[in-house]
């Protein structure tokens, strides 16, 4: 037996469509379909290998991301990361990663959602609620960042230089950041997009 | 607002942080018996002046950290692992 | 010194106010008092003047640091209630409630006890059920205590949003005779009124060392040199710590800070003390009608007497969730107290292991409304070397003995009580 069709865990307010002020370039908003496995090592080196072997991903040191292409591998605290790619079958991720002495292994592809915020104004927009320098010369691309936003935690990844920002999230509390992130990018205008 | 530099994720604001209290104390061995257990869990020095305290980075890494920070000015004087071993600086 | 009457008022407006007299004398330090109160904030004000009129001791001199009433007597919210759970609890705050009732007859002092009620708002069954728990145990203990539904709730508090989406007002308990008083007027009446009893009230005298002689005390150092007494009681709410450290007492206090708002004033919208269930928030009006109010602790150690934004903008988020006109208000002023916090949230009135010296703290935030119950009692227990019932559980050993009087059951952290 399949598992349901999953929601959008941004809930009923992420119909796509353009919103706030009008013209000048509004903040893009995509929800990423991802598949997400937490990695804790108890054995860092042992562990990147692993990590290498099935996804292609090196395991970054801390405050910064590895990226390629649609996956990446996000550090998040000592010894633990969140690996991230395009959703697949349910649960391949975490079972290709596997679990051994050197790694624990967590499926978070229903606990964290991720969202793609993009445009010139998108650090703007977080800067509303996020206590990090998003400036570029300290925040470059495959950067990251675990910080409180609306009271939840959030972990910011520097995607590319337009800036284009990845934010990693509970999902049960993405509907109502979602609120507070159309109400943050109101008056720059944005534009909420087809998930991809 | 406190500002505390983790060590893992760089400076953060106090909102990011839950206190967790003094890092002086130490827990005594299993048999260290109830006057032991009494010093570790109420017997504080509850300095005016530089104190060690433990802040947990739960909106962040979620590491535990060592803080010493002044409690009149609240100047924090250094950000250290759980694992580091801080002495209070004198008053 | 003449009492204050409105006959006196209106001879002096005749007389264009040039008759009164100070309230208190300005004595100069004694060589020897047979009990000396440090700290001249309410409790140790209170302390001294129970001692003159209840225990008959008038040798008493209470040494401030620095000027009476500019301490937690005069940073506090200024509510008076005895809605606790707990008998050990309850009936010494009820004690105090009644002290205050007949207060101002006793001080001749206008202190501005306004019984105007206090209520605990609930927004769910389970906090009903514990806030008819809370109200039978006190009904019990001979207080009064009302629930309220909702309805009952709205018909006295419109102003608050009752059907807030996260925390619906379900109802509320009330105690009619809680209320507020005036902070700093409760210090001066006080004071006053010791100083009438003998009580030798020594401002800016800052004590810097308790001297013992083995194992009892015998005066203290001051800035203002020594003075010996073979009796002395702390009462520096805040600082206990440090002042108990003088004579060698380690204790189960941290000091932490706490914030409290006062708004613009307006018309009067809130006839009644009105607690938040959903969050830690307190609010009434002032007669001047500002909107006084505070939350929670900062949360971390502290002798600032400053608190920092984050808690400030949560109590803040805190009173716009309970009562939305509050976001239309400024804030007038803002401030901080210096809370000692003990292990379980309930004070310290009690003896030491060091004879003749006697503790009167760890107030937490709740020691306003005790002052004088807490002068009643600690009285009592410097008096006859033994506390009265209504503090026998108030000692430092009920931390050994496992003997704790948890009202929250927040466990022995202090920054949670």
């Amino acid at each position: 037996m399949s598992a349901p069709d999953r929601l959008s865990p941004f809930g009923p307010e992420a119909r796509p469509g353009r919103h706030g002020a009008a013209g000048g370039s509004p903040v893009l908003m995509t929800e990423r379909r991802v598949d997400i496995v937490q990695v804790m090592a108890s054995r860092d080196a042992e562990a990147a290998g692993g990590v290498r072997d099935a996804t292609g991903l090196a395991l970054p040191g801390p405050r910064k991301a590895e990226i390629a292409g649609d996956a990446m591998a996000v550090w998040i605290q000592p010894s633990g990361w969140l690996v991230i790619r395009p959703r697949g079958e349910e649960g391949a991720l975490a079972k290709k990663l596997g679990g051994n002495e050197a790694m624990a292994v967590v499926d978070q592809s229903h606990g964290r959602c991720v969202l793609r915020l993009s445009g010139a104004h998108a650090g703007g927009v977080l800067a509303k609620g996020s206590r990090v320098d998003l400036h570029p010369r300290v925040f470059p691309p495959g950067s990251a960042a675990t910080t409180s936003i609306d009271h939840l935690t959030v972990t910011i990844v520097k995607v590319d230089a337009v800036p284009s920002f990845d934010l990693i999230l509970p999902s049960s509390f993405a509907e109502a950041f979602l609120d507070w992130l159309r109400t943050s990018a109101t008056e720059f205008g944005y534009e909420i997009r087809p998930s991809t | 607002m406190h500002r505390i530099d983790c060590p893992w994720c760089g400076v953060r604001d106090e909102a990011e942080f839950s206190y967790r209290g003094d890092a002086t104390v130490k827990r005594p061995p299993a048999d260290g018996g109830a006057e032991g257990f009494y010093a570790y869990v109420y017997d504080r020095t509850n300095p005016k002046g530089w104190h060690v305290e433990w802040w947990h980075h739960v909106a962040g890494c979620r590491q535990f950290l060592k803080v010493v920070r002044h409690t009149v000015t609240h100047e924090i004087r250094s950000v250290a692992k759980a694992t580091d071993e801080v002495a209070a600086p004198p008053a | 010194m003449s009492r204050y009457s409105v006959f006196r008022l209106f001879r002096e407006g005749l007389r264009n106010q040039t008759g009164w007299t100070r309230a208190w004398r300005a004595p100069e330090p004694k060589p020897a008092y047979d009990v000396i109160i440090i700290g001249g904030g309410g409790h140790g004000l209170a302390s001294a003047y129970y001692l003159a009129r209840e225990q008959g001791i008038t040798n008493v001199a209470v040494l401030e640091r620095g000027q009476i009433g500019l301490g937690n007597v005069g940073r506090n919210t200024t509510i008076v209630r005895s809605n606790y759970l707990f008998p050990e609890n309850n009936l010494f705050y009820e004690k105090s409630l009644q002290l205050w009732e007949g207060l101002e007859q006793d001080l001749n002092f206008n202190v501005m006890m306004s019984q105007r009620g206090v209520i605990n708002l609930y927004h769910s069954d389970s906090q009903r059920d514990a806030y008819a728990r809370r109200g039978n145990s006190m009904r019990l203990n001979g207080i009064d205590a009302e629930l309220l539904d909702r309805d009952q709730v709205r018909a006295l508090v419109p102003v608050l949003d009752f059907d807030n989406a996260r925390f619906p007002i379900h109802g509320g308990l009330i105690q009619r005779r809680g209320g507020t008083a005036r902070h700093d007027a409760v210090a001066w009446g006080l004071a006053r009124g010791a100083d009438r009893l003998g009580v030798d009230i020594i401002q800016n005298c800052e004590v810097t060392g308790i001297r013992r002689d083995g194992g009892r005390v015998v005066g203290v150092e001051t800035t203002r040199g020594y003075i010996a007494a073979p009796k002395i009681g702390i009462a520096v709410a805040g600082h206990t710590s440090q002042v108990a450290a003088m004579a060698g007492i380690r204790l189960p206090i941290e000091s932490h800070v706490l914030q409290a708002f006062v708004s613009e004033a307006v018309k009067p919208v809130l006839d009644h003390v009105v607690t938040f269930g959903a969050g830690h928030f307190y609010i009434s009006q002032s007669d001047k009608g500002g909107l006084v109010f505070g939350g929670g602790l900062d949360g971390y150690n502290s002798f600032a007497q400053r608190g920092t934004l984050p808690e400030a903008e949560h109590v803040i988020n805190e009173g716009v969730a309970l009562m939305p006109l509050l976001s239309r208000l400024r804030v007038l002023r803002q401030w901080a107290g210096v809370m000692d916090m003990t292990f379980d949230g309930t004070p310290l009135i009690c003896k030491t292991p060091v004879q003749g010296l006697y503790i009167n703290g760890g107030w937490c935030y709740g020691g306003f409304k005790a002052v004088p119950g807490s002068g009643w009692c600690f009285a009592h227990t410097v008096a006859k070397d033994e506390p009265h019932p209504f503090n026998a559980a108030m000692t430092i050993e009920r931390f050994r003995d496992g003997a704790m009087v948890d009202e929250k059951g927040a466990g022995p952290f202090p920054w949670l009580q």
